[in-house]
């Protein structure tokens, strides 16, 4: 708080005035207020004279010694201040906090033997005491003398005959000084003596981790500590911990197995390891951790759990190595849509799926596997009747354990696969009246119910069905319903008759039935020249082409299309798809290069714009 | 009359192309409003001149466009940035030059020669999001390495023509974020950090090192370098500079109390921009000086727009390089320094841009020794009012940014050839 001019003048009146009064102790009491207020308005000269004024009146008063001592030490007027310490020594000469004063007095004038010396004469009272080592490690903080700290505290301890003295102190004090191996050296003692204060350690550690070699550090003694101790857990949890914090999954699991033995924890330790590592993405780790449970210690509670989750790391990291599937990472999209690429490493996933859902079959973790390999065999291998024969076996019971309906829902996808119109509506319809559904889950069987109506051409139906959605923008199916309304409404005009059979191609396109719904688009093609929808059925029939291996007819139809529309809306669509067909099918990266870059010019605001610049950074980098 | 205007213009147009010889096809990257990524096109200028082309800047023409012969490879790399551009063919070439060239409009021709070395003035545990000028560069792809206290010290300065100060503090006050955050270990780890590095260079205290290091640049400038400064590192490098021969520091900050008349013993003289500004003492206050004048807005972007001064093209070129723009009110945004206050500046320093009715200044240059510096307000000029530990700015988002061309600018301009001052 600042005091203005005014208030300090009114202040200076009521002293003058209170002054006269006839008790003494009210004047001084106005004088120590006064004084008060003009240090905290920053005007110290001032200060020190009514802060002399009252030192001499009473030169035993603790309050205007450190008054007069403040006002010294911010006016800088060291000389006076060691002059007035050592009088005040003379008085009381066991007083060690003179002595830590007299000592920062003489640092900051530069005379550092003077300023020791003087420290040395606080310790001289009473080498014993340990409080003046800490005070005076404070006194050599404050001054920046952080090595100065340092000898103190461990001094004090020596005095205080605990090896455990300081340690938070003496620690800080090496990091300041950037002597992190040092001050991991004094936790590891810590740790050592009291397991309990791990979490304190830790806590410590993140407030020198992000400087550069501060984690290293703690790493290498731990590491080290660890050898020099092999029975010690609570050295092994803090090494852990710090590989975590490094994303060092992979020691972390070493450690954790040492620590899940020496603990005789019967895996518990591993588990809750291996949950985090899967939490944090680190598969291969947390996939070696599950494996490990579930070999060991299989009979206990959560054999069953590693077990799955052992399963589900191997699917994710098939699912990361499969070329069928869409990775957001590496902004590649897939290279072909063949399912049996995906075969072998699938086919693993679900034979052991199996033996899960065999060895556990009303457990949780048994219906899960049963809903995985439901899954699996629909989106890996289109098997609809193996997804089906288990989701159905597997599907209520999992929703009335769990509460998840996800397997009833892809139940009526997999009808849909199968042609099945009805029953997939009937089952949709099933599940929409399930209290259970959360919002996105009610409002993605509505549009899964309006695709229904669109495949079957009941195109009021699908747009009624799609109108609350596309104007819900917290849906996450809007931007769906909207292009599906908009693609709808859009291909109507003059005549329903084409997006008929866009639409039957759709639904064959969705059962898999690619030279199908290829052959229904070439009709389109045919038939409807003049319609709107003719252009992506060209778009639309090179990516079924694709998809069933046919890239080089699919290079034929998108370049047939770009001869014969050259004032189609879809030419720069016809271009990405033409140069992504030579990057990911052809393996023609200059091609595909000179084709990205043929877009950007022919095509400059396209929406593709940006993946395409995207790509060409890719491909450039590639070719280096 | 008309004819004689004709041929007198034609006259022009010829001579030009003599001057030029640009016969050839040209590039066109237009700086207005409908370019696509304003950003990216400083990047492709820079580029340009890495790879040997010629670019011109034009000065007031649509917004600061730049021209370069045409190549193939300069058109394909602005396709591949996303920067629009326009192949013209010599003869239209020929008539925008002598519309720039025209004594009546205010535009000028500025050939850009060599592009420049760039420093970036910040600590090793940096994050390149931390500071808008090296989001900048990171986007516009435009390279540049890092320097810190010891490089500077070190006498590394003179290999680079441009050197940008991060929003460090060189007064030796750790950003005064004491009362805030002396408690988070970013902090501390920062205290620490700079303090082994003062001892490691021979410093007593950290204040006392970035006074060496703001002479060393004060230096470097005077020896024709280009400084560039945005948010704190304005106002804290002019106070360190005023307060060479006195301590402002608190003892939380270096140790000892700072000295009672440290206010008097400013010496306004050493100052490039500020004079007779009052220090704030108080160590727990997050503010400096009266320079700045965040605490006078009110946090709040409605309303918070600076104007661009506009300034000869032909006489004055190096303002009107550091003012192009597509827009001349652009939306304000905060920072730990915002705007400078009028009153404080010193008459020899030229105002670039100001909050038009108010005492802020935003932006503005100057001239020290053989070189030039430059200080813009605020921290990012895309987030309005950016937090410690706030998520970095995503510049794919703000391709247009004004705020952002004005860093910008600052790095194209000592590619600058320096040309005969008209008289």
């Amino acid at each position: 708080m600042r005091y203005t001019p005014g208030l300090i003048n009114i202040l200076t009146i009521f002293s003058l005035i209170t002054s006269r009064a006839p008790a003494q102790s009210i004047d001084e009491q106005n004088l120590f207020r006064l004084a008060q207020t003009y240090e905290q308005a920053g005007q110290w000269e001032t200060a020190l004279r009514y802060y002399k004024d009252l030192f001499q009146r009473q030169p035993a008063n603790a309050n205007y010694f450190e008054g007069l001592r403040r006002s010294y030490t911010q006016l800088k007027k060291y000389p006076e201040l060691v002059a007035f310490l050592e009088g005040r020594i003379k008085i009381f000469p066991q007083d060690i906090m003179i002595y830590a004063y007299l000592g920062s007095a003489f640092f900051r004038m530069e005379r550092e033997d003077d300023a020791y010396a003087a420290w040395e004469r606080a310790i001289n009272i009473n080498p014993l005491n340990t409080s003046t080592y800490r005070l005076l490690a404070d006194q050599a903080i404050d001054n920046k003398l952080y090595h100065k700290a340092v000898e103190y505290l461990l001094r004090g301890r020596k005095a205080g005959g605990n090896s455990l003295l300081f340690v938070p102190d003496v620690a800080r004090a090496y990091v300041l000084q950037l002597k992190f191996d040092d001050a991991m050296q004094e936790y590891v003692n810590l740790l050592l003596e009291n397991p309990a204060s791990l979490g304190e350690v830790e806590r410590q550690i993140t407030q020198f981790a992000g400087l550069p070699h501060g984690i290293e550090a703690a790493e290498r003694v731990v590491k080290d500590a660890c050898e020099d101790h092999r029975n010690n857990v609570t050295l092994r949890y803090l090494r852990a911990w710090l590989a975590m914090e490094r994303k060092n999954y992979n020691t972390a699991y070493e450690v954790y197995q040492e620590i899940d033995e020496m603990q005789n924890s019967n895996g518990v330790e591993l588990m809750n390891f291996a949950r985090r590592a899967f939490d944090e993405k680190s598969y291969d780790v947390a996939m070696k951790a599950f494996q490990h449970v579930a070999k060991k210690h299989h009979d206990q509670h959560y054999g069953p759990e590693a077990e799955f989750f052992f399963v589900r790391c191997i699917e994710v990291i098939n699912e990361q190595n499969d070329s069928t599937v869409f990775h957001s990472d590496s902004g590649t999209k897939p290279t072909s849509y063949a399912s049996t690429e995906a075969v072998p490493s699938y086919a693993g996933a679900i034979s052991l799926y199996e033996e899960i859902a065999y060895t556990y079959p009303k457990h949780p973790v048994g219906l899960e596997a049963k809903y995985r390999i439901g899954y699996l065999k629909f989106f890996r291998f289109f098997d609809t009747d193996g997804a089906m024969s288990i989701l159905q076996e597997s599907s209520e019971l999992r929703r009335r354990l769990t509460g998840n309906p996800d397997g009833d829902i892809l139940i009526g996808d997999i009808f849909l696969a199968q042609g099945k119109l009805d029953q997939a509506r009937d089952q949709y319809q099933r599940v929409t009246s399930m209290p259970i559904l959360t919002p996105n889950q009610a409002q993605l069987l509505t549009f899964k119910l309006a695709e229904l109506d669109y495949f079957e051409a009941k195109f009021d139906d699908a747009l009624q069905k799609l109108q609350p959605l596309s104007v819900n923008s917290n849906a996450d199916i809007a931007n769906d319903a909207l292009l599906l309304s908009l693609h709808i409404i859009d291909n109507r005009k003059p005549t329903d008759a084409p997006l008929k059979e866009y639409a039957h191609a759709a639904l064959f396109e969705r059962q898999r039935k690619y030279s199908e719904a290829a052959a229904i688009l070439q009709n389109i093609i045919v038939n409807f020249p003049s319609a709107i929808i003719v252009d992506r059925s060209y778009i639309i029939r090179a990516s079924l082409e694709r998809k069933s291996g046919q890239s080089t007819q699919a290079l034929e139809t998108l370049q047939t299309f770009l001869t014969k529309f050259p004032e189609s809306i879809l030419r720069d669509q016809a271009q990405f798809d033409l140069a992504e067909l030579y990057q990911t099918t052809c393996h023609d990266k200059a091609r595909a290069l000179e084709l990205y870059q043929t877009l950007l010019k022919d095509f400059p605001n396209s929406l593709l714009s940006g993946e395409a610049r995207r790509r060409i950074l890719f491909l450039r980098q590639a070719n280096l | 009359m008309k004819s004689i205007f004709r041929l007198s213009f034609l006259s022009i147009i010829f001579l030009v192309q003599i001057n030029f010889g640009f016969s050839q096809q040209k590039i066109l990257i237009y700086m207005d409003i409908p370019q696509s990524d304003h950003l990216k096109a400083y990047g492709i200028a820079y580029w340009s001149l890495t790879k040997g082309f010629d670019v011109d800047w034009l000065l007031n023409y649509r917004g600061g466009s730049f021209m370069t012969s045409y190549s193939p490879v300069v058109e394909n790399e602005c396709r591949v940035r996303g920067v629009a551009f326009t192949a013209i063919d010599g003869s239209t070439a020929a008539q925008i030059y002598a519309e720039v060239q025209t004594a009546d409009n205010n535009m000028d021709v500025i050939k850009l020669e060599k592009a420049p070395k760039i420093a970036v003035y910040v600590p090793p545990n940096f994050q390149p999001w931390d500071d808008a000028v090296t989001l900048a560069l990171e986007y516009a792809e435009i390279p540049y390495d890092k320097v810190w206290d010891e490089e500077v010290l070190k006498d590394k300065l003179h290999e680079y023509d441009w050197l940008h100060l991060h929003h460090e503090d060189f007064t030796g006050q750790y950003g005064k974020f004491y009362a805030q955050f002396s408690t988070f270990p970013w902090y501390i780890q920062t205290q620490a950090m700079y303090e082994a590095k003062a001892r490691e260079l021979g410093f007593k205290k950290v204040s006392d090192m970035k006074k060496a290091v703001a002479r060393t640049i004060k230096d470097y400038v005077a020896q024709g370098g280009f400084m560039f400064a945005m948010c704190s590192a304005t106002d804290t490098y002019d106070i360190a500079l005023a307060a060479e021969n006195t301590d402002i520091c608190d003892v939380m900050f270096d140790g000892d109390p700072p000295d009672p008349d440290c206010q008097e013993k400013l010496d306004f003289s050493k100052s490039w921009v500020f004079e007779n500004f009052k220090l704030v003492k108080n160590p727990y206050e997050y503010e400096y000086s009266d320079i700045d004048m965040t605490p006078t807005l009110g946090g709040r972007p409605d309303g918070d727009y600076f104007t661009l001064f506009e300034f000869s093209a032909k006489y004055d070129p190096v303002p009107t390089m550091l003012t192009q723009d597509h827009v001349v009110v652009i939306q304000g945004f905060l920072g730990q320094t915002t705007a400078f206050r009028k009153s404080l500046i010193k008459k020899s320093v030229t105002i670039l841009a100001e909050k038009k009715g108010t005492d802020e200044v935003k932006y503005l240059h100057g001239n020290f020794g053989r070189g030039t510096f430059t200080y813009y307000g605020g921290h990012d000029p895309e987030d309005y009012q950016h937090q410690v530990g706030d998520p970095p700015t995503d510049l794919s988002l703000h391709k247009t940014s004004p705020g952002y061309r004005l860093i910008l600018n600052n790095v194209l301009f000592p590619a600058a050839k320096k040309k005969q001052q008209k008289t």
